[in-house]
């Protein structure tokens, strides 16, 4: 019964737009309705008429169209802000100045003089890669209404944060915990720049993977460094993986190893004042609880950018606390670690 | 959960459908039970820059060979190129398919032989009787040609810049969840971070956690301070009642350090802060925290490092390896030209964690030989020879599978417990000429090219089987008969989303059990029934 349902819902998205059952996008809300009522739409499938047209063109116009500089399939937001209501390509009500029908018409004047490239846009229609035929493209931009105010601002659902890259996470991890490139590098030999990098055990370092030469000009030596970068999510240029922008377990699992070995790294680095401002290793909190507290309050404005309330402060002394009794170093190690793992910390 | 559930599905249907769906629990996002006697483990061994198929599998007839396959020749001490006289099939055919053909590279008299233009290479397929358990689909079109693209295609079936459907490991991983989760701790793994699989929309257990080679496992997965002495005094890890993003428990429990505590609870105090999409990823973060914390306290250093990779293997060495070094998944060509010795790392860990029994889907990535030569007649030459040889090493991997018992599956062997995928992330064009005898005929494009092949191995595959095909000299693809996503039977050119459709169907994977926009249908003929 639930596979009989499931089946009934995706099969009738194939009505009008073929096989092609989906796609991505569903965001500029403002979008919706702005082309109802014509017997183009699939209300099974896409969100408005646009959308019906977009996924009746993706399987022809994605592959190039979806990042780069013009993607206008990465979403129904890209395609209709960037394509639909865009006056270079289509003109509402004017099919036959809209580049958009000359591109698919073999008609272009610029370097493309067809869209999609390599074939006609008849051998995309007959190969089922593209479902509307030019009369009803030219149609829906005779009937295409102007762009509706939503589309004009951003969405009110849009998604606000993103996660920090893993160029970031390094570059500023080791800025707020005062660490530089001498703690994670041999530095014994006085030619250290001009050679090779080589880590020190026990460091963690994290480096770029594309072996990216470094201020010396040559390259990293140790392969861990780049694998731990690659788990954060960072980008191998050399081999055109792009960044991750999800915070996948692999990612947070080194951001774990790595908030820990380097928080103690910089509770260790003689005179480094970025965790411990003011207080030592040898003050308590039965006796210093005031100082530690505002240490506490410093860090957290440090690491997060944002004054924290009286009853965050009193949280990260409670963690500090928990782990005193072993170590006043494994305390701070703790409140540090905690600040770089906060949502506030990992996202921007 | 359920909300990036909701998101995904949303991509193809509407909000008055999603309701519908909703009410008759297709969105409970509870793992269905495997109720098939399949696989239940998936690896997933990806050769990275664009392979040759062309040179390892012949799908194509025989009389194509003169026209597609330059004259042969030698490539660094090793012979490359074949005529159609050197094609032979493994095994007779399976039913109305071409059986698995290749290259006769090996002396048949001597397998070991590596003299008179015979190469060992490839000789594993035979030697392991590999054809037993093994499928070949070709002529997919991937949709693009570009890498990032393509890697993304083959991992999720819908080529793109991200991926716009979880990679096919984490749907395998979220779909097991609920049968494996107080056996298996790392539900999805990763063997290299180069490429980790994207579990877009789903939980975060079914996204990768990261198992490097065996001398990176304790700084990566270790939370003793006896390993990594950061974790001195804060690595005591007490039991506690999970709890979802919400605060409600979930039924379930973990062994938490305080840190970790304190970390999950920083979480959910952001709850409801922000908009609804800032909460999703939220709740994607406080998941996430909590699956690093469970692979943590699994301490699975001390099991991995326990098992050997390679066991019958070593006790086994196959003969025709005779005149190569003693590591298993290495090879050398010439008198000593090149020797490979990067395979040996990453396929030794995913034998590693298949014998432990811990995870459910691997992915591993293969970083040498890496075919995105783009040089001409030395590129195609390269891939031939590279190419052939990698998969030797992927058969001894498959040998030493077939070869050891699947933990609790007592008569199961490794490799029937699992399904292996071999693929790259397209292919590269094709060599073509007027014939084999007229030399300076021949063009050696190196380039991207985007109709490609996928190898199936294993549990729940049809035995010597090689469906689909390529034009003719340009290597385009032909069509299969497919069993489209609404049950019903056609007939075309398969896509990457077909791929992975029909190793998700090996897998015990009903059709609603997963969703690949653009549409997605069963190749048949490729699942065991």
């Amino acid at each position: 019964m639930r596979r009989a349902l499931l089946l009934l819902f995706l099969s009738g998205c194939t009505g009008v737009i073929g096989a092609s059952s989906g796609g991505s996008g569903g965001g500029a809300g403002g979008a919706s309705g702005a082309g109802g009522g014509s017997p183009m739409v699939d209300a099974g499938c896409a969100e408005n008429r646009n959308d019906s047209i977009r996924l009746g063109l993706e399987q022809a116009c994605a592959g190039c169209h979806t990042n780069s500089s013009r993607p206008f399939f990465g979403s129904l937001e890209a395609f209709e802000n960037g394509l639909v209501w865009n006056a270079k390509y289509v003109k509402p009500g004017d099919p036959d100045n809209s580049l958009l029908i000359a591109l698919l018409e073999g008609k272009g004047t610029g370097t493309y003089k067809q869209m999609p490239t390599g074939i006609t846009y008849a051998d995309a229609l007959a190969s089922g890669k593209a479902t509307f035929t030019i009369e009803q493209l030219k149609q829906w931009i005779r009937e295409l209404p102007a762009m509706p105010p939503a589309n004009v601002g951003p969405s009110p659902d849009a998604f606000t944060v993103r996660r920090l890259t893993a160029e970031e996470m390094v570059t500023a991890l080791m800025d707020q915990l005062g660490l530089t490139i001498e703690d994670f590098i041999d530095t014994g030999r006085p030619t250290w720049r001009d050679e090779p990098y080589t880590f020190r055990g026990g460091r963690l370092g994290v480096w770029p993977v594309d072996l990216a030469p470094g201020i010396s000009g040559q390259y990293v030596s140790d392969a861990r460094s780049g694998e731990r970068f690659l788990a954060l999510g960072g980008p191998n240029t050399l081999q055109l993986r792009g960044r991750d922008t999800t915070l996948a377990p692999s990612a947070m699992q080194t951001l774990v190893q790595v908030s820990q070995a380097w928080c103690g790294l910089a509770v260790d680095k003689a005179g480094n004042k970025a965790v411990l401002k003011t207080v030592t290793l040898a003050d308590k909190s039965a006796t210093k609880s005031v100082e530690i507290k505002a240490d506490l309050k410093a860090l957290s404005l440090r690491m997060l950018g944002v004054p924290p309330t009286d009853a965050e402060v009193e949280a990260l002394f409670g963690l500090y606390v928990k782990h005193e009794a072993a170590s006043t170093k494994a305390g701070w190690v703790a409140v540090c670690a905690a600040l770089v793992r906060h949502p506030q910390w990992v996202t921007f | 959960m359920r909300s990036t559930r909701r998101q995904l599905l949303q991509w193809g249907l509407g909000a008055s459908q999603l309701a519908l769906l909703d009410r008759f629990n297709l969105l409970s996002g509870k793992a269905h039970a495997q109720t098939t006697d399949g696989p239940t483990k998936l690896v997933t061994l990806y050769i990275s820059g664009g392979y040759r198929p062309q040179f390892m599998w012949w799908g194509q007839d025989d009389a194509a060979v003169d026209k597609s396959v330059p004259p042969p020749a030698g490539y660094s001490g090793e012979p490359v190129f074949f005529k159609a006289s050197d094609l032979v099939d493994l095994a007779p055919a399976n039913g109305p398919y071409k059986p698995l053909r290749t290259w006769r590279s090996w002396d048949p008299a001597n397998p070991a032989n590596r003299m008179n233009n015979f190469s060992p290479m490839f000789y594993g397929w035979q030697h392991f009787k590999l054809h037993e358990q093994t499928s070949v689909l070709h002529g997919i079109d991937q949709g693009t040609n570009a890498h990032q693209s393509g890697y993304i295609a083959a991992m999720c079936g819908v080529a793109g810049s991200d991926y716009r459907a979880p990679a096919i490991q984490s749907v395998l991983a979220n779909h097991l969840y609920e049968k494996f989760k107080s056996t298996r701790p790392l539900p999805c793994v990763a063997i290299s971070g180069n490429g980790l699989p994207v579990a877009t929309g789903l939980p975060s257990h079914a996204a990768p956690i990261l198992v490097p080679s065996i001398d990176a496992l304790r700084p990566s997965l270790s939370s003793k301070s006896a390993d990594n002495p950061w974790w001195k005094d804060l690595e005591a890890r007490t039991p506690t009642p999970e709890l979802d993003f919400r605060g409600m428990p979930t039924g379930s429990s973990l062994q938490a350090t305080a840190l970790e505590e304190f970390t999950f609870a920083q979480a959910r105090a952001f709850k409801g802060k922000s908009t609804a999409r800032v909460d999703q990823f939220l709740e994607g973060l406080h998941g996430t925290l909590t699956s690093v914390s469970r692979a943590l306290a699994a301490n699975v250093t001390d099991s991995l490092e326990a098992l050997k990779g390679v066991d019958y293997l070593t006790a086994n060495r196959p003969p025709y390896m005779a005149n190569y070094f003693t590591n298993p998944f290495t090879y050398t060509f010439g008198l000593a030209n090149f020797h490979q010795t990067q395979l040996e790392p990453p396929l030794e860990m995913t034998l590693r964690l298949l014998k432990s029994d811990l995870t459910s889907a691997i992915h591993t990535v293969l970083p040498s030989p890496y075919f995105d030569t783009h040089n001409g007649s030395y590129g195609v030459h390269f891939s031939c020879a590279h190419g052939r040889a990698a998969m030797d090493c992927v058969a001894r991997f498959l040998g030493e599978m077939k070869n050891t018992p699947a933990p609790g599956k007592p008569g199961k062997t490794l490799l029937d417990d699992t399904l292996v995928l071999i693929f790259s992330e397209f292919a590269r064009s094709w060599p073509s000429g007027t014939s084999q005898a007229q030399a300076a005929s021949w063009q050696y494009p190196d380039d991207h090219h985007p109709f490609t092949s996928v190898t199936f191995v294993g549990g729940g595959v049809a035995a010597n089987r090689q469906l689909g095909s390529y034009t003719v000299p340009l290597g385009g693809g032909t069509p299969v008969d497919l069993i489209e996503e609404n049950g019903q039977a056609g007939k075309r050119i398969p896509r990457a989303a077909d791929m992975t459709t029909t190793a998700l169907r090996i897998l015990g994977l009903g059709f609603s059990d997963f969703f690949i926009p653009g549409g997605y249908g069963e190749v048949v003929g490729i699942r065991k029934t």
